[in-house]
């Protein structure tokens, strides 16, 4: 080992390990007592499930303008696209979220699945 | 060498650096498209055995031929992204450290930037902090395969080293 | 339930038994006050306008007494004999139509608070003339909210949020000691979508638009509050106005007031009272907050200007 290599190797481990502790802390802000999945197609959203509610297994389906279709399988705190016909089917490879932060994406379809520890972005009524 | 050898020597690096590519394309991961970065190990192969332009020059050919055998823009872009930041930071410190650094090393290097900027190129896309939350896992996955290929570059140099110099005596 | 959705989060021991209770109110008070049940007093009431007047349970005095005191106070802009009007354009119901000049000119004699003849010793309310009504859609919401707070604090709940058909009322703090956060309906977008977000605690929060109900005809909007002055959907420039305040029964009745008397006249108007503050957005997305709850308020769209006074 060169002496360079003592260097980077430890610059290394701390980058790491900041990372790993600031990722670590975000995800326990995040943590509510409800686990909301949040599907977003282009940026806007266009379900919003809590999976703590979730009893049986549901499926839904959502087509795009030119007919193209994911499949989405969504289980007691469990969520995973179940079906697609994207080319390369990452997503359905993807397999099964079930906590705050962790995310399902299928890029073909610019559609994005979230969990959320919290409802409604801390908001708890709203005036209309 | 003469430029013949050179062209065929490079095409032969290419080649093999879009087999590792369109292999490791198979390996499942954490985001549609995103890739480990083996295929890098070729470009710093040549970039110990001919120059900095070579292997960009792989990198590049690599990259445009991949996406010919699928993957769309996307899985594009994330090659692209990842091969020159990764390719950028080996140059340069190969350069300049390559006495203070070893194989592995800068590999390892390369192999983050590799992750970086894929990362960054995904943030781009979707236009959510959140997928930030992957850089640990992105850091630790180049980190090891960053070893892997560096240890593996070394072998090649030494063994390529060897033929290329018994071939300039004859 | 008063047709629209009620929402209530209720925290502590007596959650349940309070919850059940407030239900019930909200349901005792729909009886006695809307005017599209038939046996409630209020249809009654408008029954024997111009004749006699309606022997009224103390609720339904108490809220027509209070928006008699508010007609007072805006002017006429709050005005709960609007009614005739109301049924006239039809707004909410299948017949909703745009009425002729005439027939609004007709129905606006019918229109005047100071017809409502009150009677506190016998607890009595008549109309002056025929065909005159009372619709207290205006101020009805306030008043329940201000009774089911009454509820819940007699059943010993301290944290609660009720929600009736976007009137809030934030009792107490959140659990965890905190403000609670009410969003702001963004007038120009679908329900759920805020411009942003006040912290409260032990508030009311009501909201009057010109998107909550409405038709559209020959591309004219044409929505629900009407200018007790003219017989039209009220257009002084705001397009929604939200009071913060202690009861519920003010905020209701101010938000409506002010939406008709519009920007200057409306922000002198909250200025004026004590405890009460607002927040207005006028149609060129101008957004006005009152000194009060300046610090409170947060705005997170962007398309929208805060303006400093």
């Amino acid at each position: 080992m060169k002496k360079g290599d003592k260097i980077v190797g430890i610059v290394l481990l701390v980058i790491v390990v900041i990372a790993l502790g600031a990722t670590s802390i975000y995800k326990a802000s995040i943590k509510g007592s409800a686990n909301i999945a949040v599907i977003k197609r282009e940026g806007k959203v266009i379900k919003t499930i809590d999976l703590n509610k979730v009893v049986k297994p549901e499926e839904f389906t959502f087509k795009t303008a030119n007919g193209h279709f994911n499949t989405i399988l969504v289980n007691h705190n469990s969520i995973s696209i179940k079906d697609a016909d994207c080319p390369h089917k990452e997503c359905v490879k993807s397999g099964v979220i079930s906590k705050p932060g962790e995310m399902i994406v299928c890029l073909p379809f610019k559609l994005i699945i979230n969990i959320n520890g919290q409802k409604n972005n801390g908001i708890d009524a709203g005036t209309f | 060498m003469k430029k013949t050898k050179k062209m065929v020597l490079l095409s032969i690096l290419v080649a093999i650096a879009l087999v590792i590519y369109l292999i490791e394309a198979q390996i499942p991961v954490l985001f549609p498209g995103i890739k480990l970065g083996l295929a890098n190990s070729i470009s710093l192969v040549a970039l110990i055995l001919f120059g900095w332009k070579e292997a960009l020059l792989i990198m590049i050919l690599r990259t445009v031929l991949g996406s010919i055998f699928g993957g769309g823009l996307p899985a594009l872009m994330f090659s692209f992204a990842g091969g020159l930041l990764s390719n950028i930071v080996m140059i340069i410190l190969y350069k300049y450290l390559k006495n203070a650094l070893s194989l592995p090393t800068i590999s390892v290097c390369g192999a983050i930037f590799h992750n970086v900027g894929q990362l960054l190129v995904a943030a781009f896309i979707i236009k959510d902090l959140r997928i930030y939350l992957y850089l640990p896992v992105l850091l630790i996955s180049a980190i090891v395969t960053g070893y892997f290929i560096g240890t593996l570059a070394s072998v090649l140099k030494n063994r390529l080293e060897k033929i290329l110099a018994f071939d300039k005596r004859l | 339930m008063m047709g629209t959705v009620v929402q209530l989060k209720v925290y502590g021991k007596n959650a349940e038994q309070a919850t059940k209770k407030a239900l019930e109110r909200i349901s005792d008070i729909e009886n006695k006050m809307s005017v599209n049940i038939e046996t409630s007093e209020i249809t009654k009431l408008n029954a024997k306008s111009g004749i006699s007047g309606e022997k009224l349970s103390v609720d339904s005095y108490y809220v027509i007494e209070k928006a008699v005191q508010y007609s007072k106070l805006t002017g006429g802009a709050l005005d709960v004999t609007i009614e005739p009007i109301v049924k006239l354009w039809g707004i909410g119901t299948d017949k909703e139509r745009v009425p002729s000049k005439g027939e609004i000119e007709e129905k606006l004699k019918l229109v005047d608070y100071k017809d409502i003849l009150l009677d506190k010793k016998k607890s009595t309310v008549q109309l002056r003339g025929p065909g005159q009504a009372i619709d207290l859609g205006a101020i009805a919401k306030g008043y329940t909210a201000d009774e089911i707070k009454k509820i819940l604090i007699d059943n010993k709940i301290n944290s609660a949020l009720i929600n009736l058909g976007g009137n809030v009322f934030a009792l107490g703090s959140k659990v965890d000691g905190t403000s609670w956060n009410i969003g702001l309906q963004n007038p120009l977008d679908t329900r759920g979508q805020y411009i942003g977000t006040i912290s409260v605690t032990d508030k009311s929060v009501v909201t009057s638009g010109n998107y909550e109900r409405f038709f559209i005809v020959d591309g004219k909007r044409y929505h629900h509050i009407f200018d007790p002055k003219t017989g039209y959907p009220s257009e002084a420039g705001l397009i929604s106005t939200t009071i913060v305040s202690d009861k519920s029964i003010d905020g209701d009745a101010l938000s409506t007031s002010t939406y008709i008397l519009g920007l200057e006249k409306g922000l002198k108007l909250i200025e004026s009272i004590k405890g009460v503050d607002a927040i207005f957005i006028t149609n060129d997305k101008k957004v006005y907050v009152t000194t009060g709850i300046k610090d409170d308020f947060n705005l997170t769209n962007k398309e929208f200007i805060y303006e400093k006074r």
